[in-house]
This record gives C-alpha cells, structure tokens and sequence, in this order.
C-alpha cells in the first residue's frame, strides 16, 4: 500500500502530459522556422523565392486516370518552363508546384481544395479539377479565398455564377455538344451517308447532362430524329442492358458521353450485339489511353469531339511520349496550356498578388506553349472567364491514333467511313 | 411478337448476369453466416481477383477462363491468411471494430493496389470477347455464357461441399449453431479461417471470369458493393441457396426493368423488391422459408 503515495493522480499525469507536448511542441516550431528561415529569402544576391502553383486534381477513385494524366501534363510543362529560366521578370522565380487530391467525390474535392489553401503559403493560382462534379465545388472555395483557377473542365455552369475568379480554358459542354452533334451531321453529308435518326446515352453527371442536352438541342434544330436519349449511372458495370436499347431504338447514328469504363463497356457490349453504326463519342474516356489499351482495334473507326487537337501538340506532345512512353492525352495538354498561361501572365505583369493576377488573366492574349496549339492559336478570357476562341473539333481513331478529321479547315486528317 | 422475343431475350440475359451477381456474392455470405461478420473488404477482393487474372493474361498468355481456379486457389490463401492476422484478432470484439477492420483492409487493398498498378483502366483480350451464341434467334455475348457457366459449376460443386463433405456440414453446424458445434468437437477458428478464405477464393475466382466482359482498377470494388449487399441481404444474410436465388433474381429485374424504365432507374425496382421482401419477410426471403421448415419439424 506505499505505492498508493506515488502513484500519480490522473490530474498530474495530465498535466505532465501537458508539459511534455508543449515542451515537444516548442522544439518543433522552432526546428521548423529555422528550416524555414534558411531556404527562404536570404539576405541580397541569395535565391528567388518561388511562386507557388497549386493542383488539385483527382487522383484516386473512377477518374483517376485522366486526374493523372492531367499532372503529367502540368509536371511537364512546370518543368520547361523552369528549364528555360522560370518568370523572368520576377527575377528568374522558379514554379513550385504542389498537388492535393480531389478524389472523385465533389464533397471531399471541397475539403481538399480548403485543406490546401489553408496550410502555409496560398498558392498563386491553382490548376483542376477535370471533372466538372470536382470542379464545381472546388471553385467554390477558391472564389471565396480570391484564388485564380484554371481549369480545363467544360461545364457550362462554371461560367455562370459570376465568379471573378475562373478561367476555362476549352468550349463550354453546351459548345462541345452541339459540335459533336453538328460536325457528325455534317461529316456525314459530306460522306453522302446522312443520319436522320440518332441515338442519345450520357453519363448522367453535371457534363454528361450539360452535353448531352445540347446534343439534343443541336440534333432538333437540325431537323433529325432523336430515336433514344437517355442517362445512366457511369458507375455501371455491365452496359448490356444499354446497348440493347441502342440497337433496338435503330438509330443511323449513336452519340455517347461517357468516362473510360462506361465508354469501353459500351463499346463492347455494342460491339458484341453485332451492332455496325457509327459512334462519336463527347470527350471523357473516348480520347484516352486506356480506351485504347482496352479496345484495340475495336476503337478503330470511333469518333469524338475534342478541346484541342493531338495532331498540332507538337514538341511538347514529342516531349511527353518521350517522358511517358504514350501518346498526349488532352488532359495533359490543356491541363499544360494552364500552366503556360499562368507563366506568360506572370512575366507580362508580375505580381504575387494572385487578385491582380486575376485581373490579368482577364486582359491579356496568352500562346505561350502550349496556350498556343489550343484552338485559335491564342487563349483570350472574357469578363465570366470563358475563352473566347476556344472551338471544338473532331477526331477519329485511326491505326491507334488520335486523327483530327473535323472541321477541314483546322484540321489535316479526313474521316473514314466503314458503316455499309 | 417482337416484343415477346425482347422479354425473353431480357430475361435470358437478366439470367447470364444474375449468375455473375450470385457468384461475387455467394462468398459474402457464406463468410456472415459462418463468422457473423460482415467483409467490407469483398469488393476489393473481387478486384484483386481481376487484377491476378489480368496478369496471367498478360504476362503468360493463358486465358482468365482457364486461369480462374488458380486465382481462386490464391484467393483461398490470401482470405485465409487476412483471416488469421485481420479478424482473428477482433473476433470477438464489438461490432464496430469488426466494421472498422475490413472496411480499413478495403482501403489498404485498393489504394495498395493503386500505388503498386498505378489508377488505370486495365482489360484483358479474349478471342471470344466479340462473339456471341446464337439460339432460337437469341443472342448472347460469349463471355457472359462463359461466366454464367462459370458460376453454375461453382454452384453445383459449392452445394456439393457444404451437403455432402464432412467439413462442409462442420461448417453450416458452425454456423446454425456456434456453441453446440463447438460441444460436438468442431474447431470454429478452423472453420472461420477456412469460411474466410473460401469466401475470397470464390469471389477472386468470380473476377477473374468476368474480367473478359469489363474493366477493373483499383477502385472498382466500390462499384460492385451496392450489388452484393443487395443480393446478399435479399437473399437473407448466410444463406448461400439465398445469395444465388436473389442474385438471379436482381439480375433478370434489373434487365426487364430496362425495357420499360430510363436507364438510371434500372436499380428501383430491384430496391422495391427488396424493400418489399425485408418488410414482409423480415432476415430475407429464405431465412423465413427456413424458420418456417424449422417450426414445421
């Protein structure tokens, strides 16, 4: 029963607990502050501080592919341009480039984008998120912390609330489907093979709903039958059911809006009821890699629509294969042309105020890099952050390869028909 | 008579893929009715199955159809050993631990698997991926009657196991009845490790036999999940006659749905039904047929 008089009380337990985390806790920031005080700014002649350039990006869950592929793309062009020098008229300042996922779930996209901007230094501008559902809420917050985002999502809605603070770089989803709709047809004229009646199944999220109602749209003014028009759950893990439907619907044409795995899926379960009509597909999975990969020859003949076109990506399209050992996807592309724009901005009028930077990004003429293979040949955004000059375009698989086919004047490639 | 022709087709096909339903779920259940544990984790380990079956393909060459039983085996063995260092432990822990332990092992599985095989889309390439059996003017797409067959065999042999072999009758008496089987000399952490790895030996081999037809990535177990609870807990939790029934039956309501509903509806009806069946058949359809049967003797 001695021990009863040293065995320490829970309050003085706690408290020593206390002590010791607070003693921890001092060593710690002091640690951390020296680490910081020698890599920052140093007295004159010492390194530039850099600017910081945020992503946010999904990468993990059902898009993540396409989240990667899109930091591959701003990883590389961060890395040309502090090759070549970083921002010049900011004394030779270096990107810094941190990443944060969004995963794929608008609400945790959120948090991500709040965590980021919340923990030391906010960055000057940030990239994201691809997916409209991600960027949507991302662009939330960053408009509330006055962040410039740029992003290569093309929901119609982000460019409707008014923000000041968003810039998107490709055609807007009402654009993109009216395109791929108007291209088919006129494709098809040309090709003395018109569509009259045309089938309509889309990813029921915020793009696929966006895009496939100007498909719609486009397909009514147009005088065609719309013989199908439906919206599924791209989550799906078999497409039986849905290609059934197509088929038995008789469309001439089909027009699908869908991520990798629903457009592969898709594809197959067409492809195995013997169904023979042409498809264009609205971007997402229909322009990646792993479409390829999963299809094979089967995506030969496949059309889709597209921000930018793959056969101009020239030497940062090169660099990439060389980097990654496959083809340029579109994400990476755009998601790159963001980080050009950010630079050129920086350089023309240089700021670390990312609320000038905004006003900035309003004003000026962008082409640097890859800013100047998207459409039009230079990036312009207007007052609600649309890029004026952006046109969609069409391209086909052909031989493995990504073909712009559509329109003829921007393109060099030309459709081939294989429906009987 | 068109659209008789369209029904059957429907229902035909509603048969192909409910057999797939019953046999990524038929495991799930036989793991709850064994163990009382509910594996949060099968998702991911129908992807694993999927991802071993999309290496044989590729690094060996050998077909998914012909290297399933080996992916089974595997699967046989990795239940097993998760069993003996996962749940063991907290076997006799309070339900939310057990919840915590395999959803936590379902997010080391596919973000372990993500960070080995990277996030992309993988598939595999069959020579009969674009075929399809034509009879009596209905067409089915190869590798969904191959699966179906698949998970017909799995069936006969599973029923075979748990009626006719002695440590499959161990295994339902463990499950009846956990303390009087202990009493008649049956080792339930034998059983439960066995119960384990069978129920990841049969849903790793149900992956490698629909790989043919889908995709998989890591994350792709969170697509399968809402089916296998479905059709698990229509089928009344435990019950693997349940589990196989109600996977046939999620998949032919799914596909006639489909010919009168949208497309994103295609999944209401199979939760009327389910809803129906848990009020009026509360524990599931053959938890009552067998309460009753029991009452009857």
């Amino acid at each position: 029963m001695s021990n009863e008089a040293h065995r320490s009380t829970p309050q003085q337990r706690g408290r020593r607990i206390a002590r010791r985390a607070a003693a921890l806790g001092t060593v710690l920031a002091l640690a951390l502050t020296g680490c910081a005080s020698d890599g920052g700014n140093d007295s004159a002649g010492g390194d530039v501080k850099a600017v910081n350039l945020g992503a946010i990006l999904p990468l993990t869950g059902s898009t993540a592919q396409n989240g990667n592929n899109s930091l591959r793309g701003i990883e590389l062009a961060v890395k040309q341009i502090n090759d070549a020098g970083g921002i010049k008229s900011l004394g030779g300042a270096k990107i810094e480039l941190s990443t944060a996922d969004a995963t794929s779930d608008p609400a945790k996209a959120a948090n991500a984008a709040t965590q980021f901007l919340s923990k030391g230094e906010a960055p000057l501008a940030i990239v994201g998120a691809y997916a409209s559902g991600l960027t949507v809420t991302v662009a939330r917050v960053t408009e509330r912390a006055k962040v410039p985002l740029l992003s290569t999502s093309f929901s119609d809605e982000l460019t409707q609330q008014g923000y000041e603070y968003f810039f998107q770089l490709p055609a807007a989803a009402s654009k993109m489907g009216k395109a791929q709709m108007g291209y088919a047809l006129e494709m098809a004229e040309a090709a003395d093979k018109p569509l009259d009646k045309v089938a309509i199944v889309y990813a029921n999220n915020a793009y696929g709903e966006a895009q496939g109602t100007s498909l719609k749209q486009q397909a009514e003014e147009s005088g065609k039958e719309v013989v199908l028009f439906e919206g599924y759950s791209p989550t799906i893990t078999d497409a039986g059911p849905i290609a059934a439907k197509i088929i038995a619907a008789k469309a001439d044409g089909i027009f699908s809006i869908a991520y990798v795995n629903d457009g592969v899926l898709l594809m197959r379960a067409l492809g195995s009821q013997g169904s023979a009509v042409p498809v264009f597909g609205g971007t997402g999975g229909y322009i990646t890699p792993d479409f390829l990969a999963a299809l094979d020859e089967q995506a030969n003949g496949l059309f889709s629509v597209i921000t930018s076109n793959p056969d101009g990506y020239g030497e940062i399209g090169e660099d990439y294969v060389a980097e990654y050992g496959e083809f340029m996807p579109q994400e990476a592309h755009d998601n790159a042309a963001a980080v050009f724009i950010f630079a050129q901005a920086l350089e023309e009028n240089p700021t670390r105020d990312p609320t000038e930077l905004a006003t900035y990004l309003h004003e000026g003429s962008f082409d640097l890099g890859a800013a100047g293979q998207m459409p039009g040949g230079v990036v312009n955004f207007d007052d609600t952050g649309v890029n004026v000059n952006a046109v969609p375009l069409m391209v086909q698989w052909q031989d493995g390869g990504l073909v712009g086919v559509w329109p003829k004047d921007i393109v060099k490639g030309v459709p081939h028909w294989t429906t009987k | 008579m068109e659209t008789l022709q369209l029904i059957v087709q429907s229902i035909a096909n509603g048969l192909l893929i409910g057999s797939v339903y019953a046999l990524i779920s038929v495991g799930l259940t036989l793991i709850f009715g064994v163990m009382n544990i509910v594996n949060f984790a099968h998702g991911e380990f129908l992807m694993l199955g999927m991802f071993g079956a999309f290496f044989a393909s590729n690094v060996f060459g050998i077909d998914p159809l012909i290297i399933a039983p080996v992916i089974g085996l595997a699967g046989f063995f990795l239940g097993a050993a998760a069993e003996r260092i996962i749940i063991e432990p907290i076997i006799k822990a309070p339900q939310s631990a057990q919840i915590i332990a395999t959803v936590g092992l379902g997010i080391v599985l596919a973000n372990g698997a993500a960070a080995i095989f990277g996030n992309n889309f993988v598939s595999v390439s069959t020579p009969y991926q674009g075929q399809n059996f034509s009879i009596l003017g209905f067409n089915f797409a190869a590798p969904y009657v191959f699966a179906a067959a698949y998970a017909l065999v799995v069936a006969v042999l599973l029923a075979l196991f748990l009626n006719r072999t002695e440590f499959g009758k161990a295994m339902r008496a463990t499950a009846q009845n956990r303390g009087a089987a202990q009493l008649l000399g049956i080792d339930p952490r034998r059983m439960y490790m066995v119960a384990f790895g069978l129920g990841v030996a049969l849903v790793s081999l149900a992956g490698a036999v629909i790989l043919p037809y889908t995709l998989t990535y890591p994350f792709i177990g969170q697509q399968y999940v809402l089916i296998m609870f479905t059709v698990v807990v229509l089928g009344g939790l435990g019950s693997v006659r349940g589990a196989i029934t109600a996977g046939l039956a999620v998949g032919v309501i799914q596909s006639i749905s489909t010919l009168v509903l949208p497309l994103e509806l295609q999944n209401l009806p199979v939760f009327i039904v389910f809803f129906i069946a848990l009020v009026l058949i509360p524990g599931g359809v053959f938890n009552r047929v067998r309460l009753a049967s029991i009452k009857r003797s």
